[in-house]
């Protein structure tokens, strides 16, 4: 039987329940980030092509599993790799790339956009493919700025999420002040952390 | 061809300039002018004014390839000694010639600049442009200490107080005119 992953406000309001989320990004990180309370595990390195046992797992511990489509390995960022992480069991997949957005929701997955905040003067740009791609979750990088340009941001319309350099709880609660619904961390301090 | 040569003076401030719009650094700050998201033919029509841009943004720079050719002539033909570029190799290239390269440093997240700091070829004369600027002051201290100096921040610096704390932790910062001649404003009192 296929695996049909939450909708998209499902998928949101476990991240609200519990905001800090845990970010994956070495193979050791595994175990500590199943054991936590994060709600969602952020799989931001790997070999793409050989997710599906780690998914089963994350699923295996009530946690959902969102995958960086841009940065695992083995999978060109592009419809027919949406398709291989829907049917490994991925319930949301973030890219930088809007023309995904609509792919990963067709497929019944939570789609993250990531917004990379480089200078002011390419930020209008980003926006614009923001607004084209519409996804369900928009997730801010460098995080730890957000309380600094969240007056340059629109109202999305969709949640935020704040990821990178987020490593105090006092970061992580800034951000929220900030907008943000929940952040993303490799910080293990703060995955079973309710900075509300 | 342009003949100056010796160290390489990086302006403590860089104001960033599109080209089409006259930019002067304000009295009272070490400033500079570096120059961005422009064209090559405004680009070089800046490099024949008096007021000499100190340092260009070479991917930001339409009709310029991005390849050693595009180095050498930005600083031998328009003498513009700085060189920021995001591909190691051309900023290789600037120092080489006995200029100044400044590779971007992604610092959107920790493995990311990790990544990023991993391909910068660590030679003398090329440091590192963190991108976003702001970001800098939430580095670890031994993050920024680890970075080829000179160091740059550059981007979403938007107030005096975000300057002078990243002018605290780098050697130089990116601003907009209107963010520098506040500084210059406050540096004057």
């Amino acid at each position: 039987m296929s695996y049909s992953p939450p909708d998209a406000p499902t998928f949101i309001s476990r991240i609200a329940a519990s905001p800090c989320c845990a970010a994956v990004t070495l193979p050791e990180h595994v175990e500590p980030a199943l054991a936590s309370g994060t709600p969602v595990v952020f799989v931001l390195r790997g070999n793409g092509l050989t997710l599906a046992p780690l998914v089963r797992r994350i699923h295996d511990a009530g946690k959902l599993a969102a995958v960086h489509i841009d940065l695992v390995r083995g999978l060109r960022a592009d419809r027919a790799s949406v398709g291989w992480l829907a049917a490994s069991g991925v319930d949301a997949v973030i890219s930088s790339h809007g023309q995904l957005m609509a792919p990963i929701r067709h497929e019944g997955m939570t789609a993250i956009h990531r917004l990379l905040l480089v200078r002011r003067g390419q930020l209008d740009s980003a926006l614009t493919a923001i607004g084209r791609s519409a996804p369900n979750i928009v997730e801010v990088l460098p995080g730890v700025i957000l309380p600094s340009v969240a007056g340059l941001l629109p109202n999305f319309g969709v949640p935020v999420l704040a990821g990178g350099f987020i490593r105090t709880a006092a970061e992580a609660a800034a951000a929220q002040a900030a907008g943000a619904l929940g952040v993303t961390t490799s910080s293990r301090d703060l995955w079973t952390t309710d900075v509300d | 061809m342009w003949t100056e040569s010796g160290p390489v003076h990086l302006p403590g401030v860089l104001i960033a300039g599109d080209g089409r719009h006259p930019v002067v650094p304000p009295a009272g700050i070490d400033g500079g002018v570096l120059v961005r998201d422009t064209e090559l033919a405004a680009l070089v029509h800046l490099a024949g004014n008096d007021r000499r841009p100190e340092a260009v943004d070479l991917d930001s720079v339409a009709g310029l390839g991005s390849d050693e050719a595009a180095v050498d002539f930005v600083t031998d033909r328009l003498g513009i000694r700085i060189v920021l570029s995001r591909r190691p190799q051309l900023a290789a290239r600037a120092a080489e010639r006995g200029h100044l390269g400044l590779v971007h440093i992604f610092a959107y997240d920790s493995t990311g600049m990790n990544r990023s700091l991993e391909t910068h070829p660590h030679v003398p004369n090329v440091g590192s442009v963190v991108s976003p600027g702001l970001v800098i002051v939430h580095l670890r201290p031994e993050e920024v200490a680890g970075m080829p100096q000179p160091v740059v921040a550059y981007g979403f610096i938007d107030s005096v107080e975000d300057a002078a704390v990243c002018r605290r932790l780098a050697q130089s910062i990116v601003v907009r005119p209107g963010v520098a001649a506040r500084i210059a404003a406050v540096e004057e009192h």
